[in-house]
Parts: C-alpha cells; sequence; structure tokens
C-alpha cells in the first residue's frame, strides 16, 4: 500500500514537468531577492547595495527529525548494522555567513556553525544512502559550535561580457566577467567549488539524503564534518568552466584530525563545466574526475593478510595500537593492518536541466575503483542518482518546493567479499552479505509557511541498506524545519 | 643483617608512603587562559576601543592572529613548570555599526597550545596538546557584545561609552581554551583625540564563576583595567593614510585578593597601526609586540599579535 502511494506520489510529480519549457532551473538554492533576510532588509531601506556589497551576513537554521520504522532482517551485526527496530534521528544546524571584501576582487567569508545530532544507530548500517545529510561523523547531541569555513577567494578578470553575481551565503554581490579566473584557499567544503548543481541546490532546502546531495561514490578526503582544507582553481570561459582542487584528507578514515602534509596526501579533484540552453531553457553538463593519494586499506590486502595469518584479525588491531572502528570480532579481517599509502581513483557525470514552470531535472552517476576503504564521505564504490523539483507556482505556491528522486549505488566485489567475512568498514558491515546494490526512493514537500520558513514532510524508501539483500527494505519518515535570514 | 633489615624496612616505607604522596596531588582543571580580548572590529586599538563608531549602518570584519610564549608559568623560582609554554590563536570577528551603537561576535580558534607536564606547589598539571592537525575546527568561547558611546561625537576630544560582553562556553578545559562556564565582561571606555594624540582607556569587571586555588587559576570575577596613546601621523602625501604608533598597557586582577603578585596579570605592547579609507571602505593592518610587566595570571613572557580589518557600508 505504501508502495503504491509513493509510486502515485512520483508520478504526480514527474507529470508537470513534462510540460513547455519556460523560466529558470528550479529550485532556489539562493536567496531570493523577495526574501526576508538581513541583507534584502538592509537593501530595501537604503543601508545596503546588493549590488556591488562590501560585507554581507547571512544565517540559517535547520531541525530534521526522521524515524526509522522497524524492519525485518535475518541477522543485525550491533554496533555496525542498521538497528531493526523504531528508531529516531534528528539534526539542528544553525549557521551564520560572514563575507567581507579585502580588496578589490577579494573576498574573505567565515562560517561558524551549531549542530546538534543524534543518527540513526551511530550512524551505521546504511551505505550511499544516509538518511540525513546533515549528520556528521563527530555529532553529538549537546551542540557543538565550530568553524565549517574559513576561506579566502580572489577574482581575477579574463575579459568577456558581464554577469551579475547576486548577493548570497558565502557570495558577495558583484559585477564580473563571463570569462575570469577564481582561486580559493583555505578551509572549506569541496561541494562549495565543485558539482554545483542548481537543480539539487542547497540541501537544506531540498532532499534530505545524502544521495542526493553530490555523488554517493565520491570520495572526497575531508575531516568528519566534510570540510577540507586547500585550496581550488576555476577558469571560466563563456559558457565553458575548468576546475582543479588539491584538499587535505584525515589523518585517520572518517576521523576529524586532519593531515596536512598536502604534498604527501591529498585528494585531487578536476572538473569540466559546459552551460547550455536546450529549447531555451538552461542546462548544465559537467565531468568529474578525483584521484585521492591517502593512507587507507586494501579489502584484497585485508583479506590476504587475514587468510595467510589470522592472528591479524578485527579483534587484534588495538592490541597492536592501530586504528580500525572498535571491532573485536578475532573471527575477521581488518583494514587496520594493512593501511598504506594508497590511489583511489573515480570518475563521474552530473547533469542538470530546467523543464520550465519552476521545474528541473538532475542526474548524476560516478564510478570509483571500490578497492580500497571509504576515507571521508561513504561506502558506495558506484552510484547514480536522478531526480525532478520544482517550485509550487503553478498552484501558487511559488515558495513551496517539491521533489522526487531515486538512487542506487553499489560495491566492489573486493568491497563485498572483505564484508561477507566479518570486515566492517566507516559504516558497514552486517556480519554476512548477499550482496545487491542499495537504493534509495525519496519524496519531499516544502511548504513555505512565511517567506524565509520552510517546514518539509519526506518520506524515503531504502532497498538492501548496506547493500545487503537479506536486511530491509526500511522505510523512513522525516520532517524539517528551515529558516533563512 | 641487621642493616639489610633496616634497609629492607626503609625501603619499604617508601614504597608505601611515595604513592600516597602522588595520591595527595590534585589535579589541576583547564581553564581559559587567553587574556588578549581584541577589541571589537573598527574600534581602532589592539585591545582598547576608539568609540568612533559613526554614520550610517556599516560592518567591519577583522582577523587577529597572535603568538604568546609561556602565558601559563607555574612553581617558585629555580621549579618553574611552564604548563603552557606557546600558545597561538586566530580570531575571527565582525561587529555592525549604526550611528553610536555598536555590536560584535568574536569567534577564536587555537592554533597551537602546547608544554610540559608536572608539578607544582601540589597540584599536577597536564599541558594542553593542540594544533591545528587534531584541532581543525574549534571555536572557542565565542563573545557576543555590544556598546554604546554616550559621551562625545566620533571625533570628539573626549568619548565615554559602555559595553557588555557575553562569552559562551565552547571549548575543552582540558584544552586550556575554556572555563566551561558562561562569562561575561562589562566595561566603561573613554577614549579621544587632541591634534596628534590619540588615546583610550577602560575600566571593568570579568565576570567569572570559576575558582581555582591552583597556582595560576582564575581566582573568580577580576577587575581590568587598561589604557593606551599613541601618537597620529597623517602622510601628506597620501590623504587617505594615517597611521597611530602607541603603546597599550592592560591587565587584571582578581578581585578576591586584588593587586597580589599572584592574581594579577599586566601586560604591555608596543602597537601600530595603519589605515587607508577609501569612499567604498576602510583597510586597516595592526601589528604589537611586548609582554608581561608583571607576567602573572596568564600574562605572557612575550606576545606578537597582527590584525588585519576591513569597514564598509
Amino acid at each position: 500500500m505504501v508502495r503504491r502511494r509513493a509510486v502515485l506520489l512520483i508520478a504526480l510529480v514527474f507529470m508537470p514537468a513534462a510540460s513547455p519549457a519556460w523560466g529558470q532551473a528550479a529550485p532556489p538554492a539562493e536567496h531570493e531577492d523577495s526574501a526576508f533576510d538581513v541583507m534584502n532588509v538592509l537593501a530595501r531601506r537604503g543601508l545596503h547595495d546588493l549590488g556591488d556589497e562590501s560585507w554581507n551576513l547571512y544565517g540559517q537554521f535547520t531541525y530534521i527529525s526522521s524515524w526509522k520504522l522497524p524492519f525485518q532482517a535475518p541477522y543485525t551485526n550491533p554496533g555496525y548494522s542498521l538497528s531493526t527496530s523504531l528508531e529516531r534521528s534528528f539534526t539542528g544546524s544553525f549557521t551564520l555567513f560572514f563575507g567581507a571584501r579585502l580588496w578589490r576582487g577579494a573576498e574573505l567569508y567565515v562560517v561558524p556553525e551549531v549542530i546538534s545530532e543524534q543518527p540513526l544507530s551511530g550512524l551505521h548500517g546504511i551505505g550511499g544512502a544516509i538518511q540525513n545529510f546533515e549528520l556528521q561523523k563527530t555529532g553529538s547531541t549537546t551542540p557543538q559550535l565550530y568553524r565549517s569555513r574559513t576561506m579566502l577567494r580572489q577574482t581575477i578578470p579574463l575579459g568577456g561580457a558581464s554577469v551579475s553575481e547576486d548577493s548570497d551565503p558565502m557570495q558577495l554581490g558583484a559585477t564580473l566577467t563571463r570569462r575570469r579566473l577564481v582561486v580559493t584557499a583555505g578551509n572549506f567544503t569541496i561541494l562549495d567549488v565543485f558539482d554545483r548543481n542548481g537543480v539539487t541546490g542547497d540541501p537544506r532546502q531540498t532532499f534530505l539524503n545524502m544521495a542526493f546531495m553530490t555523488y554517493a561514490a565520491w570520495d572526497f578526503p575531508s575531516d568528519a564534518r566534510g570540510y577540507s582544507w586547500g585550496g581550488t582553481v576555476e577558469m571560466y570561459w563563456d559558457d565553458w568552466a575548468v576546475r582543479y582542487g588539491r584538499i587535505t584528507p584525515p589523518q585517520h578514515p572518517n576521523q576529524l584530525e586532519i593531515d596536512f602534509r598536502l604534498w604527501r596526501y591529498y585528494g585531487d579533484q578536476v572538473e569540466l563545466e559546459h552551460r547550455h540552453q536546450l529549447g531555451g531553457a538552461p542546462g548544465a553538463i559537467r565531468l568529474l574526475g578525483y584521484r585521492n593519494r591517502v593512507e587507507s586499506g586494501s579489502f584484497d590486502e585485508a583479506v590476504a593478510a587475514f587468510d595467510a595469518d589470522a592472528s591479524r584479525n578485527a579483534a587484534a588491531c588495538q592490541a597492536a595500537n592501530l586504528f580500525n572502528y572498535g571491532s573485536t570480532n578475532a573471527l575477521a579481517p581488518d583494514l587496520c593492518w594493512v593501511r598504506r599509502p594508497h590511489i583511489k581513483l573515480g570518475i563521474g557525470i552530473d547533469l542538470e536541466q530546467s523543464l520550465g514552470a519552476g521545474f528541473g531535472a538532475f542526474f548524476r552517476g560516478m564510478y570509483s575503483d571500490g578497492r580500497t576503504e571509504v576515507v571521508a564521505y561513504n561506502p558506495a564504490d558506484r552510484s547514480i542518482a536522478l531526480g525532478v523539483l520544482g517550485k509550487g507556482a503553478r498552484w501558487r505556491r511559488p515558495f513551496d518546493l517539491v521533489g522526487a528522486g531515486f538512487g542506487m549505488s553499489w560495491i566492489s566485489a573486493a568491497h563485498a567479499r572483505y564484508l561477507g567475512l566479518g570486515g566492517v568498514d566507516g559504516f558497514i558491515g552486517d556480519g554476512a552479505i548477499r550482496q545487491a546494490p542499495e537504493g534509495i526512493a525519496e519524496i519531499f514537500y516544502s511548504f513555505n509557511v512565511a517567506r524565509a520558513i520552510w517546514l518539509s514532510a519526506d518520506f524515503q524508501h531504502l532497498w538492501n541498506p548496506a547493500f545487503n539483500a537479506d536486511r530491509g527494505p526500511v522505510e523512513i519518515v522525516g520532517t524539517r524545519v528551515h529558516a533563512e535570514f | 643483617m641487621p642493616s639489610s633489615r633496616a634497609l629492607a624496612l626503609v625501603a619499604g616505607l617508601v614504597a608505601l608512603t611515595a604513592p600516597a604522596a602522588a595520591a595527595a596531588q590534585q589535579a589541576a582543571q583547564g581553564f581559559a587562559l587567553e587574556r588578549l580580548t581584541p577589541a571589537p572590529p573598527g574600534a581602532g586599538w589592539f585591545m582598547l576601543d576608539n568609540l568612533d563608531m559613526r554614520g550610517p549602518l556599516g560592518g567591519a570584519l577583522a582577523v587577529t592572529g597572535s603568538f604568546a610564549a609561556e602565558p601559563l608559568r607555574v612553581g617558585a623560582d629555580g621549579q618553574r613548570l611552564s604548563v603552557v609554554s606557546r600558545e597561538a590563536f586566530v580570531e575571527f570577528a565582525a561587529a555592525a555599526s549604526y550611528g553610536r551603537w555598536r555590536a560584535w561576535l568574536a569567534l577564536d580558534a587555537p592554533l597551537v597550545l602546547a608544554g610540559d607536564d608536572g608539578s607544582a606547589g601540589g597540584y599536577a598539571y597536564t599541558a594542553p596538546h593542540v594544533n591545528l592537525g587534531n584541532r581543525p575546527d574549534v571555536l572557542f568561547d565565542p563573545r557576543l557584545g555590544v556598546e554604546a558611546r554616550l559621551i562625545g561625537d566620533a571625533s570628539a576630544p573626549f568619548r565615554f561609552g559602555l559595553s557588555a560582553e557575553l562569552i559562551v562556553p565552547n571549548g575543552s578545559r582540558a584544552d586550556d581554551v575554556s572555563d566551561g562556564t558562561f562569562r561575561g565582561i562589562a566595561r566603561a571606555l573613554a577614549a579621544g583625540q587632541r591634534g596628534w594624540l590619540e588615546y583610550a582607556a577602560d575600566l571593568g569587571t570579568h565576570l567569572r564563576w570559576r575558582d581555582q586555588p591552583a597556582p595560576g587559576g582564575p581566582r573568580g570575577s577580576e577587575l581590568l583595567f587598561g589604557i593606551a596613546a599613541g601618537a597620529r601621523i597623517d602622510p601628506a602625501r597620501a590623504p587617505t593614510l594615517h597611521v597611530v604608533v602607541g603603546p597599550e598597557v592592560f591587565g587584571e586582577t582578581a578581585w578576591r585578593s586584588a593587586f597580589a603578585w599572584d592574581t594579577t596579570g599586566l601586560e604591555a605592547m608596543l602597537t601600530g597601526r595603519i589605515q587607508w579609507t577609501t569612499p567604498a571602505r576602510r583597510v586597516g593592518a595592526k601589528l604589537g609586540a611586548g609582554g608581561g610587566i608583571d607576567p602573572n595570571f596568564g600574562a605572557p613572557a612575550w606576545r606578537v599579535a597582527l590584525s588585519l580589518d576591513v569597514e564598509g557600508p
């Protein structure tokens, strides 16, 4: 019954997308000019120039609550599997975005954030489709203040037509040229620069599931919160853009501590972007490749080490003073024995297209080599995600948002073999596995209560959690309150 | 034989009493060690405030870095323990001003805190081990402040105002970056300029609940004081530039035993600042160096600090 309703809702959402194309890609990741936020209010009173800003300040608050309904599973690995019982998870985040222009073309952004969270099953048991993108690996129910970003951006004009950059969080209002070089350095998330899909936009307004935030299989190096240090260079040339970035990995996989030896351990990212008009409607296509050189463990090597010497098991890691995820299974292999510098490679494609009437569609797909463990993002080795989002202009709710998405992710055969022997990685390890792709379908509706406040209802259906056909499916319902100022 | 028995007895007594002596030592707890609380963005001096808020709504952002040597030493001469031998932090602060009002938020991130473990005065000290690698995103004890100029306009020879700050606990006491409790600061401020002379002074109280008898530790609420004076130089060939050079002296003493040597810290810095003003914005850079005149109670042996700020409409 629930499945039937979900299919019906997805069909309803997709139907208007087939209508004639007009307007911009949806939804707005940026603040609307008519929004009730500090800078717009000041500008309307003649106290601030949004078109040529020396500084700006924005803020947001988001509270997400999710309930995982009970589900069936023949076995559970306590501490590493998704619990089969009813569970509630939440995140609450409050962010301030400070921006200042230091000199011509130079922008400094500082973004403090407070977060409080409680994941499902200790953030274990789901692979590429974690139900709430805000969850961090180091979170706690006690609110924590931290500095999410401190970055300097220098824009060097190279000619071409003028374009206006609207005032937004981490974007000072300014007039730029369509040909320009942009250099960013400091502490940021790589998603601030790469994979800027305008349809999926700011996930605090759109899908809750992490599968739709970016490529699930993109293991971009970062600390346990998702932020990195490093630098990026972007070249914009009319409809084309090319980007390169080098960023820091964690000292140990999925931990907060950062390894600053960028000449030794790093993640390199390259992205090529082309923006186009299809039937008068804007869209974009992006190709992204990444190459990580990090201290990580190979699945095949962990299994081979255990086969050669059974004393090199998970339970013995801590006695040997080797980092592991706390597994005490003396009959399972562990990555702790084989961590050394490894190269991890991946390539992906990202499409976005306005469908008109305030609707837009997106697709992402990525293939990673799958030979080594997840270092920073999530355990998927290959992933696809697609969906449609739209504004409610058609039903006279122009600030409402609706979306439906579908995603699927896979792990490599080596990864599955390691998990099947009882191994665990940063997120999953059911003790056994019947390998299958992990799937996610999500629908949501965001109701604009007031100009700056949205209330969302969300439903997620998750197949084969942790890539294991023996467990699930899992249904998760969620709500979100999001405010911008 | 008797001598060996006596030796065994002595050894036994030593063995029995040594752990008891060690157990008698209490562990000294960490606290908010840093005493340099930079003035709000756009406020001129490093520590003191020039109260020159003016005009329509304006914003300012400042980044300040500081390195302090030996900000926490305990013990008597000859047995000094540098619990914190080096400390560096960077502060990001944003301010909004309107007319005679200013409000600001200051966020401090530790870069380095390190020192030596050891014992002194019957307390066992554990040094912090903080660096950017193991604390990549910590912000400690954010400060939220508001101030108003009550007397004088923005360029008057005498200006008087009041300020209040709320300090919210964040960060670990073990890292010596927080008291773990809310704190507050209230100050009376005076500033002005007369010809080439610029000056500022303040007097206030630091409402602090942490009272730790361990040497070097906070002893509850404190009296705060500071004074600064500098020569203003306006280069004739560069009318958009001006430079101020002069000393800033600031300190604190615990109310519970005011101006006692071990509850008072006094620090002086020679500071210089350069400001470049355009119709669109004012950009400033500050450099300061100095150290503890009375290097106790968190005043370091020496310190260097650098600050950059930008103000605009």
